[in-house]
C-alpha cells in the first residue's frame, strides 16, 4: 500500500470512529442507547439493516464464492422479499405495539419471563457463536494486506468498532453504518469497473465474456431443476457408506431450498435476531419501520447478484492472467517449506499447464463467432481445462494443509475468502486500494457493532434488569450497558483470535444460525397464532425447536439451510402438544 | 409485572384488530398494494436470473 492509500484508510477509518463517538448525545437514556430515541428515519435503518447483514463477509466472501462456484449462491437470498413482507404484515406491528427494547420483551408479555428469557439466551448464544467470524473475516483481510500477524489485525478492528459503539450506542451504529455501506457499494463498483476495463479488449464485449464465464458454468443462477430429487434424507452413516443417491434435502443451491429454506432462515434472522430486528424498534412509528424492511427486500436480490459476478469476472480475470495456485498466505509458505517443496513442484506444474490450456482454449471460445457452444470439441477442451484448472487447485490446497478430517479422508482448506484480498492487492491501482481497504473495514465494522449493542441490549433488558437488578434506574441500567457492550467487545475479539475458519465465512455464519433462528421464529408464530400457549409451552416449545434441530443435525444429512424449518416446526409441535396437555389438566 | 401472559395482543395483531394510532400513508397507496409491488418484482428478478442462466449458463458435459 502506497502513502494515499493509508491517508484515504485512515481518513475514512478516523472519520467513522469520530461520527459514531459523537452521537453520545443521543444516548443519554436507555431508549437511546438502544433504540436511537425512535428518531432513526427509514432509510437509514434500512441501510443499516443491509450494512449490518453485508459485513466483509459480503465483500470477501461472496466475490469468493463467485470465483469458486459461480453465482448459484444468490438463490439463497430468493426468500427474502418474501420475507420481509411477511414481517411487515406480522411482526413489525407487534413490535411496534410497545415501546419495547428486544423484541423478546414482548415474549413475557404474550406468554411469560421463561420464555423470553429463553429466546434472549438463544439470541445470546447464536451471535456468541458467529461474533468470532465476524470479526476473524476482515482481519484475514487486514493482515494479508498489511502484512501484519491476523492477531493485531483482530484487536484493531476489534477496539476501534467497540470504542464508538459503546459510546454511541445504536444512533451511532446505524448512522456510521449508512456511511460503511456507501463506501461498501462504491468499493464495489469501483472493483466492477476495473474489471470490465480489463477485460474488453481481450473479450470484445461484456456479452462475450458472459458467455464464456457461463460456459464453465459460472452462471448458474437459478437452478429450477434440482440435482437430487429423493424425498428421503440419508443417515450420515449411508452418506458416509455413499450409500443410495443424495437427496433434495442435502442440495444447498436451487430455487425451492432459495425460495423456502431461505424464507424460514430471513423470516428469523430478521424477524427475531435482535442485531436485526433491533432497528424495527428504532424508526418513529410503525410505517417507518416496514420502510425500512422493504428497502432490502428490493434491493438484496439484485445487490447480491452484483457481488457474485464481481466474482465471476475475477475468476475470468485470473483465467486470462496469471493466476496463483494458492491465495492463502499460510499456503505459500508452506509450499514453499523444504517439507513439501519437492511434492509442490509437480503440482505446480501441471496447474501451469493447465491454465494454459484454460487460457487458450477460453481466447478460442471468446474469438470464435456466433455461439460458444457451435463447436462442441472446443467447449469441452475448454471445460476440461477448466476442471483440471480446479483440482489441481484443491490437490495443492489439501498436500500444504496436511490434515485429515475425523474420517481420516485429507482435509481441503479451502481459500475461498482469500481470493479478493489477493485481487485488490495485486490489480489495484494506487488510491483505489485504500478506498476498497476502507470498504472491507466498513463493511466489517457495520456488522459488529450492530451484534456487540444487541447483545449489550438483550444482555442488560432482558437479563440483568429482568432477573439481577429488577429495581435499576435507567441511568444504572445504562452504565451497566455501556460496561455490557466493552465485555461483548472484549468476548467478541477473544473468540475471533481463536477462530481459524477455513472454507466459506458466509456459509459458515448461515450455518450457526441456522441452528437457532428456526426456533426464535417458532416462538414468535406461537405469540402470534396459538392463542392459548401458555409460559411453560412456549419454553418447551423453544427447547423442542432446538432438540428437533438437534436429533435431525446427528440422525440425517440435510442441509442447513432447512434447519431453520426444522426448529421451526419443532417448536410449534412441542407447544401446541404441551398447551394441549396443560388445558386438559 | 404479567407472569401469566394475560394480555394477549399478538394475535390479536395477526387479526388486524389493534387499535392504534393512526397510522402514516403507506408509499404506493395503500400497504397491500406495496406488498404486491415488493412480491412481483421478486419474481420478476428471480425470472430475470433465470432467462440470464439459461441463456448463458452450460453445464459441464459428462465424460
Amino acid at each position: 500500500m502506497g502513502i494515499l492509500d493509508w491517508i484515504v484508510f485512515f481518513a475514512f477509518i478516523g472519520y467513522v470512529v469520530w461520527d459514531g463517538v459523537r452521537r453520545r448525545s443521543g444516548a443519554a437514556d436507555l431508549e437511546g442507547y438502544y433504540a436511537g430515541g425512535r428518531k432513526i428515519p427509514w432509510w437509514a435503518a434500512g441501510l443499516s439493516i443491509m450494512a449490518t447483514q453485508a459485513s466483509a463477509i459480503t465483500v470477501i466472501g461472496t466475490t469468493g464464492q463467485g470465483h469458486e462456484h459461480g453465482m448459484r449462491f444468490v438463490q439463497s437470498y430468493f426468500g427474502l422479499p418474501f420475507a420481509m413482507v411477511l414481517l411487515c404484515i406480522f411482526l413489525v406491528p407487534l413490535y411496534r405495539s410497545r415501546n419495547v427494547l428486544t423484541p423478546y420483551e414482548l415474549l413475557e408479555d404474550r406468554f411469560g419471563p421463561m420464555s423470553r428469557t429463553l429466546a434472549s439466551l438463544i439470541f445470546l448464544c447464536s451471535r456468541c457463536l458467529a461474533l468470532g467470524a465476524v470479526i476473524y473475516a476482515p482481519s484475514v483481510a487486514l493482515s494479508a494486506i498489511l502484512g501484519i500477524d491476523t492477531m493485531i489485525a483482530v484487536f484493531i478492528i476489534g477496539a476501534l468498532t467497540t470504542t464508538y459503539t459503546l459510546i454511541g450506542g445504536v444512533a451511532a451504529v446505524i448512522w456510521t453504518d449508512v456511511k460503511q455501506m456507501t463506501v461498501i457499494l462504491v468499493g464495489l463498483v469501483i472493483v466492477f469497473a476495473m474489471l470490465i476495463w480489463d477485460l474488453l479488449p481481450q473479450f470484445g464485449s461484456f456479452n462475450k465474456m458472459l458467455e464464456v464465464a457461463g460456459a464453465a458454468d459460472k452462471l448458474g443462477a437459478l437452478e429450477v431443476v434440482p440435482a437430487n430429487d429423493g424425498l428421503i434424507p440419508r443417515t450420515h452413516a449411508e452418506v458416509a457408506g455413499k450409500i443410495g443417491e443424495p437427496s433434495f434435502w442435502e442440495q444447498k443451491y436451487n430455487v425451492w431450498a432459495g425460495v423456502f429454506g431461505g424464507l424460514f432462515l430471513h423470516l428469523s434472522y430478521f424477524g427475531c435476531d435482535n442485531s436485526q430486528a433491533q432497528r424495527l424498534l428504532t424508526s418513529k412509528n410503525e410505517s417507518e419501520s416496514k420502510k425500512s424492511l422493504l428497502l432490502s427486500a428490493f434491493a438484496k436480490v439484485p445487490m447480491q447478484a452484483f457481488v457474485l459476478l464481481i466474482g465471476v469476472l475475477m475468476w475470468l480475470f485470473y483465467s486470462v492472467n496469471e493466476q496463483p495456485m494458492l491465495y492463502k498466505a499460510e499456503h505459500v509458505a508452506a509450499a514453499q517449506s523444504e517439507e513439501f517443496s519437492d511434492q509442490i513442484a509437480p503440482l505446480q506444474v501441471a496447474f501451469d499447464a493447465a491454465h494454459q490450456e484454460r487460457k487458450e482454449s477460453l481466447l478460442a471460445l471468446a474469438r470464435a463467432e456466433g455461439s460458444v457452444t457451435a463447436d462442441p470439441a472446443a467447449l469441452k477442451r475448454y471445460q476440461d481445462a477448466v476442471a483440471k484448472v480446479d483440482e489441481t487447485r484443491r490437490q495443492a490446497r489439501i498436500l500444504v494443509h496436511d490434515t485429515v478430517d475425523a474420517a481420516g479422508k485429507p482435509k481441503d482448506d479451502k481459500d475461498t475468502n482469500n481470493i479478493f484480498c489477493q485481487f485488490i492487492l495485486a490489480k489495484m491501482p494506487p488510491l483505489l486500494l485504500g478506498l476498497i481497504i476502507a470498504a472491507i473495514f466498513a463493511a466489517a465494522m457495520s456488522s459488529i457493532d450492530s451484534v456487540l449493542n444487541s447483545l449489550s441490549g438483550a444482555t442488560v433488558v432482558d437479563i440483568y434488569r429482568r432477573w439481577i437488578r429488577p429495581g435499576c434506574s435507567d441511568a444504572q441500567a445504562l452504565r451497566v450497558g455501556k460496561f455490557i457492550t466493552l465485555f461483548w467487545g472484549v468476548v467478541a475479539t477473544f473468540t475471533a483470535l481463536f477462530f481459524a475458519g477455513g472454507g466459506s465465512i458466509i456459509e459458515m455464519i448461515n450455518r450457526v444460525g441456522s441452528w437457532f433462528y428456526g426456533s426464535l421464529l417458532g416462538i414468535f408464530v406461537m405469540a402470534l397464532f396459538m392463542r392459548r400457549a401458555g409460559d411453560l409451552a412456549g419454553a418447551l416449545g423453544l427447547l423442542g425447536g432446538m432438540g428437533a434441530v438437534l436429533l435431525v443435525h446427528n440422525t440425517v444429512k440435510v442441509e442447513f439451510l432447512w434447519y431453520n424449518v426444522v426448529g421451526l416446526v419443532g417448536v410449534v409441535t412441542v407447544g401446541f402438544v404441551t398447551s394441549r396437555i396443560i388445558r386438559r389438566r | 409485572m404479567d407472569l401469566g401472559g394475560a394480555p394477549r395482543f399478538a394475535y390479536r395483531m395477526a387479526d388486524g384488530m389493534t387499535q392504534g394510532p393512526p397510522a402514516e400513508r403507506a408509499p404506493l397507496g395503500s400497504w397491500p398494494r406495496l406488498y404486491t409491488v415488493c412480491c412481483l418484482a421478486a419474481v420478476f428478478v428471480m425470472l430475470l436470473l433465470y432467462w440470464f442462466s439459461s441463456h448463458y449458463n452450460v453445464r459441464p458435459t459428462a465424460n
